[in-house]
């Protein structure tokens, strides 16, 4: 499978029950049903790449910098398709380095809520720093951490 | 079209999500209903086109079982960084009590899942029966009433406040 081009029948993707800005964004446990869901813009300009997988997840690559070559990176899951955020990981680190060119990918992962660690992992990324008291979740601040992957040439 | 709603002894599985094109019949058969106070007092005298207004401001539609049962919006007062934030909440003539309780406390679950929410009020109008009587059934604290501010079948009445506070995190 390979990511495509974000089309206007995709828009259902941008939204969902991820937690907002999320690395690796899976539907998160418990979470009240009427919760606002999470979204994200469609793709409008320069500062951002918004590609999908038809009916699965989007990929966006946004706050790209084409000249230190590093954009902060969001996949959003729909429900029923958590097996495939493994693959997606790898698609979007390949699409990132290889179709972009780009050297560093980062992003947030919520540890609290998170199952993604080891997933990321395995893509090629690690855990560079932890910022406490990072992000409301549940009634209360939580930690929130900064995941990067920077390629070597 | 009216969608009945014929299970009040049950709770439903409560859903929202932003108002849409296909929902146009349905959500303009709202505002005929004579009480269906949400943003608004005189609801079946509203043209379409500030139903509009009143639905484009970050309304949601409330969905029973996946039907819809009414509408809410959070609206923030005051500065940002105060964490006050007010409800407005209207089920349609058909829902019972319970239902009111029932999604107003998962609404006040969810905005407090994704936020900091220090004080959460609501307000009705002094003619509002079945609001008042559900504002009173959910357990807020009944703050006072606001005189004089709403015109009802030709007399001014107040709007009677209720909220909940939590103890700020910082």
């Amino acid at each position: 499978m390979t990511l495509q081009g974000y089309r206007e029948d995709d828009r259902d993707l941008l939204t969902g029950s991820w937690l907002a800005g999320e690395l690796l964004g899976l539907p998160v446990p418990d979470r009240p049903p009427l919760a606002e869901p999470a979204t994200v813009p469609p793709p409008s300009g320069d500062d951002d790449e918004l590609c999908v997988l038809p009916g699965v997840a989007f990929v966006r690559y946004t706050g790209l910098d084409w000249v230190h070559r590093r954009a902060r990176v969001e996949i959003g899951l729909r429900e029923g398709h958590e097996d495939a955020a493994s693959m997606l990981a790898g698609l979007a680190v390949d699409h990132g380095l290889r179709d972009l060119r780009l050297h560093r990918l980062y992003g947030w992962i919520t540890p609290a809520v998170s199952p993604a660690a080891r997933l990321l992992t395995e893509a090629g990324f690690r855990r560079e720093v932890s910022v406490p008291d990072g992000f409301w979740l549940a009634g209360k601040l939580v930690e929130r951490e900064i995941w990067a992957l920077t390629h070597d040439e | 079209m009216t969608t009945a709603i014929t299970a009040p002894a049950e709770l439903p599985r409560w859903s929202s999500r932003v108002p849409r094109g296909q929902d146009r019949e349905q959500l303009l058969d709202l505002f005929t209903e004579p009480d269906f106070y949400f943003r608004t007092e005189r609801p079946r005298f509203l043209p379409e086109r500030e139903i509009d207004e009143i639905l484009g401001d970050g309304a949601r539609l409330l969905l029973a079982d996946g039907q819809l049962a009414g509408l809410y919006a959070f609206d923030a007062e005051g500065s940002p960084h105060g964490c006050h934030f007010s409800l407005n909440l209207r089920l349609r003539a058909s829902a019972p009590l319970p239902w009111w309780i029932s999604a107003y406390h998962e609404l006040d679950r969810a905005i407090r899942w994704q936020r900091e929410v220090v004080r959460l009020s609501m307000h009705f109008a002094e003619f509002d029966a079945r609001g008042l009587r559900a504002a009173r059934a959910m357990g807020l604290t009944e703050e006072g009433t606001l005189a004089g501010v709403a015109v009802h079948d030709g007399r001014r009445h107040g709007r009677v406040f209720f909220s909940r506070t939590w103890r700020p995190a910082s």
